[in-house]
């Protein structure tokens, strides 16, 4: 059990991902920004992060790096769709300890989530 | 088609509404593209296209991530400058839209409709000028050349009582990320061991030079079952081989040098110290929203209550502290129920953007196949409008814009005959004043030419000749609101034949708006729609007839006169009288609605409500007028069923109920148009010289 921050600016993304980690006893934290992610992060210090990459108002690469100076023990997987390989690995050298491809499948997140979180 | 197994109705919902947000964005930044090419214009057309993309991907809705992923290639292709927007760019890109939106519509109605979703990809991919990228598992891999560096570095690490390992891995998963699983199983190694050499390097993997297996050498403290795990750990990696290191054999092969590539720092983001605070939305579903004015409706009813209660109260029990606490606890509801009233109307406001966001797609279209060039204009969309309103308003504007395009500009020729700019501007505005919106559609075509219309209308014997030429140049351009209208010769695709501003202004006045044109000949028309910020309340008049009270709402209201017996004359045994230049049929409202058979006593004095709904009048007789006041509307719900003429009720302060009367439908059965001076005249006369004898039937 454990606090996720699930960040994606789709509402239908957010939506499948909390449910997936809430039954799997997860608590969840939402933010659609990569502005309101930084924001969330900052008030209720999840213990891992789920990071969308394409995002308005601050993308996930930035929110990540704002994300890594508030806290550098900062725990973030990206969530990534394909075509996005060059910032996948921008986002690993910069602190992001994995990734996720969209479409996901459950036991990919969960096994995402629980190796953050260990 | 074939979805994603667990989703569920309520997935499915949020996904449209998302789907459509998207959808509409990509609409207008793809036309503005056309306009003006800005980085962030792109940016928000590759970030919509990549939402759709990603979403529908968790939907399991291949056809559209196929789109999505071949929309968002182009778009970067722009962003990086490496492809120009150009106008095949464009269509192809409003190409992509049109099948979105295919796909979309398909979700929700499933019609089976198969789109060639394949041919778009293609003519997408022809925008850029690249061909499928082609696999890139030719890469060299799997072999280390041991260098005297390496040789150095093993001892180092055997010294310090490590061992040293070799790890074989490769990818066994989705190949697409390869080098980023490469990636992340060096980094999981340099976390937990002292990388000695690798092949490929992290350089290789990081420029994804790289194919599908990975080789290294290792020094760890950690187990053969350790290292195999924790590489196994990364997603993607299998075939994971971790065995102890033979320094012997290894130092016959050394060659050349082979670096170790050092892990570029983690870089320190720049801290934007914005302290904007995060806005907040929820989603709320619309029949929650009608739910919840449903029962703020009741609450205004019963504050109403309550105070007369309290006034009754006060007046019988003069200086009980128990009545007058009572009054002070009801006038502070009073006061809270009209703040939440209020502060939820506001929440039902939903700006007009939302429904002119569609336009420029359909003028630029309309446009093109008309061969004309038109710069088409939009204020004002963040004027906000109650959504009751919002749905209706739609139509009568497709129609206005339609009309202006088609009908009121001119031709590219004409109007460089007429001295005017080959394009011709469209604009569409929309602002409030006082408690209502005004949306206004205006064109700088050739206007609308009274005598022209007159002769249509004369041609098509909608009018007699005589009475054409008595008319003002300001009623002949007003008779466009007539049905049949149409004064171009041909009736075009476009606007259907004499489509009708006659039916833009039927529908506008049933949401209690008004509609009005101004012309000037050669320079231009404005249409002007007047609309209620809301539906749910009406102001109204409320009349008494025959022990039924109604509300008549004041948008219909003429005037309310007051009949003495003797004006009022029967005309084909049809009662009517004469106000000013109009003869207007006369019938009680209880026998419009059906509630009585409309006998009544012929010695009384008349109160008479004279209603107009577009050009169409009558004078409804009832017992007893009252105040104009505010009303809220509730619907008769399931149980009453639609009544004729009956379009809602609402509860009164003392409790009694009233029907709101549905004018124009009981006019549109009862009502004459009205007639201009010239033709109430001969009316009039033929009333005059026979009386109660038969005639023929008014219109």
């Amino acid at each position: 059990m454990a606090k996720i921050l699930v960040v994606d600016d789709a509402a239908f993304m957010r939506m499948r991902c909390s449910k997936l980690l809430t039954e799997n006893g997860h608590e969840v934290v939402e933010a659609g920004t990569g502005r309101e992610a930084v924001e969330q992060y900052k008030n209720t210090s999840p213990d891992a992060v789920l990071l969308d990459i394409t995002m308005p108002d601050m993308d996930g690469l930035s929110a990540l790096k704002e994300i890594r100076a508030h806290d550098p023990d900062a725990r973030v997987a990206m969530v990534t769709a394909m075509g996005q390989q060059s910032i996948v690995m921008e986002a690993l050298q910069a602190g992001a300890k994995d990734f996720v491809v969209k479409p996901f499948d459950a036991d990919r997140v969960l096994a995402a989530v629980s190796k953050l979180v260990a | 088609m074939k979805l994603a197994d667990d989703i569920t109705s309520e997935d499915l919902k949020v996904f449209l509404e998302e789907a459509e947000e998207q959808l509409q964005l990509l609409d207008d930044e793809v036309i503005r593209l056309e306009k003006e090419t800005t980085e962030e214009g792109l940016a928000t057309i590759f970030r919509a296209a990549h939402t759709l993309k990603g979403s529908s991907a968790m939907l399991g809705y291949t056809a559209m991530t196929e789109v999505g992923h071949a929309m968002e290639s182009l778009l970067v292709k722009l962003r990086n400058h490496e492809a120009a927007v150009t106008s095949t760019v464009v269509d192809a890109l409003l190409h992509s839209l049109d099948v979105l939106r295919v796909l979309t519509d398909e979700l929700i109605d499933e019609q089976g409709v198969v789109v060639d979703f394949a041919s778009l990809v293609s003519e997408l991919e022809a925008c850029i000028g690249v061909k499928a990228p082609e696999s890139s598992d030719s890469e060299a891999v799997g072999t280390i050349e041991i260098t005297d560096e390496t040789l150095g570095a093993i001892e180092l690490s055997i010294a310090a009582g490590e061992t040293v390992y070799r790890v074989n891995a490769s990818i066994v998963g989705d190949a697409m990320f390869a080098s980023i699983r490469l990636f992340q199983l060096t980094t999981e190694l340099s976390d937990n061991a002292q990388l000695i050499a690798a092949s490929p390097t992290l350089e290789d993997i990081q420029a994804e030079k790289n194919g599908l297996s990975f080789t290294a050498i290792i020094g760890s403290s950690k187990s053969v079952e350790e290292l195999t795990q924790l590489s196994m750990s990364v997603q993607d990696i299998g075939d994971v081989a971790v065995s102890p290191f033979d320094v012997v054999s290894a130092k016959a092969t050394q060659v050349t040098a082979l670096a170790n590539a050092p892990i570029t720092p983690i870089s320190n983001a720049v801290t934007e110290s914005q302290k904007n605070p995060v806005a907040q939305t929820v989603r709320i579903d619309v029949d929650r929203l009608d739910n919840l004015m449903n029962l703020i409706g009741e609450l205004v009813i019963d504050r109403t209550r309550l105070q007369q209660i309290g006034r009754s109260l006060s007046a019988k029990y003069k200086a009980d502290d128990l009545v007058e606490a009572l009054g002070k606890t009801s006038s502070h509801v009073a006061k809270v129920v009209n703040d939440l009233q209020e502060d939820f109307m506001k929440v039902r406001m939903l700006p007009i953007g939302t429904v002119f966001s569609s336009f420029p797609r359909m003028m630029r279209d309309l446009a093109k196949s008309l061969g004309k060039s038109l710069d088409f204009l939009v204020e004002g969309g963040e004027t906000e409008i109650d959504r009751t309103v919002i749905e209706k308003v739609r139509d009568p504007l497709v129609h206005m814009l339609r009309n202006a395009l088609d009908h009121g500009l001119e031709s590219k020729d004409d109007r460089k005959t007429a001295g005017k700019p080959e394009s011709g501007v469209i604009k569409l505005s929309a602002f409030h004043e006082q408690g209502h919106i005004v949306i206004t559609v205006e064109d700088d075509g050739a206007g609308i030419h009274p005598e022209k219309i007159k002769k249509a209308f004369v041609a098509k014997g909608l009018i007699s000749e005589e009475a054409a030429s008595r008319l003002s140049d300001d009623e002949a351009v007003e008779l466009i609101f007539l049905a049949g209208a149409s004064t171009k010769a041909q009736a075009t695709e476009v606007s259907g034949r004499g489509v009708g501003m006659d039916i833009v202004k039927s529908n506008i006045e049933a949401i209690n708006g008004f509609v009005e044109v101004e012309s000037t000949p050669g320079k231009g028309s404005i249409f002007t729609a007047r609309l209620p910020l809301t539906l749910a309340t009406v102001q109204s008049i409320l009349v008494e007839s025959e022990g039924t009270l109604c509300a008549v709402p004041i948008a219909y209201v003429l005037e309310a006169i007051k009949l003495s017996p003797s004006e009022i004359s029967t005309v084909s045994s049809r009662e009517v009288f004469r106000l000013r230049e109009n003869v207007i049929p006369l019938i009680s409202l209880s026998e419009a609605t059906g509630l009585t058979d409309g006998t009544r006593n012929m010695d009384k004095e008349l109160h008479v409500v004279v209603a107009k709904v577009g050009d169409r009048l009558a004078g409804f007789a009832v017992d007893s007028l009252n105040e104009p006041q505010e009303i809220v509307v509730k619907s008769l719900g399931e149980y009453v069923g639609s009544a004729r003429g009956v379009s809602g009720a609402s509860i009164l302060g003392d409790g009694r109920v009233v029907l709101i009367m549905d004018i124009p439908t009981l006019i549109s059965t009862v009502g004459v148009r009205s007639r201009k001076v010239t033709h109430a005249k001969e009316l009039q006369q033929e009333i005059e010289s026979a009386p109660n004898e038969p005639m023929e039937e008014a219109v």
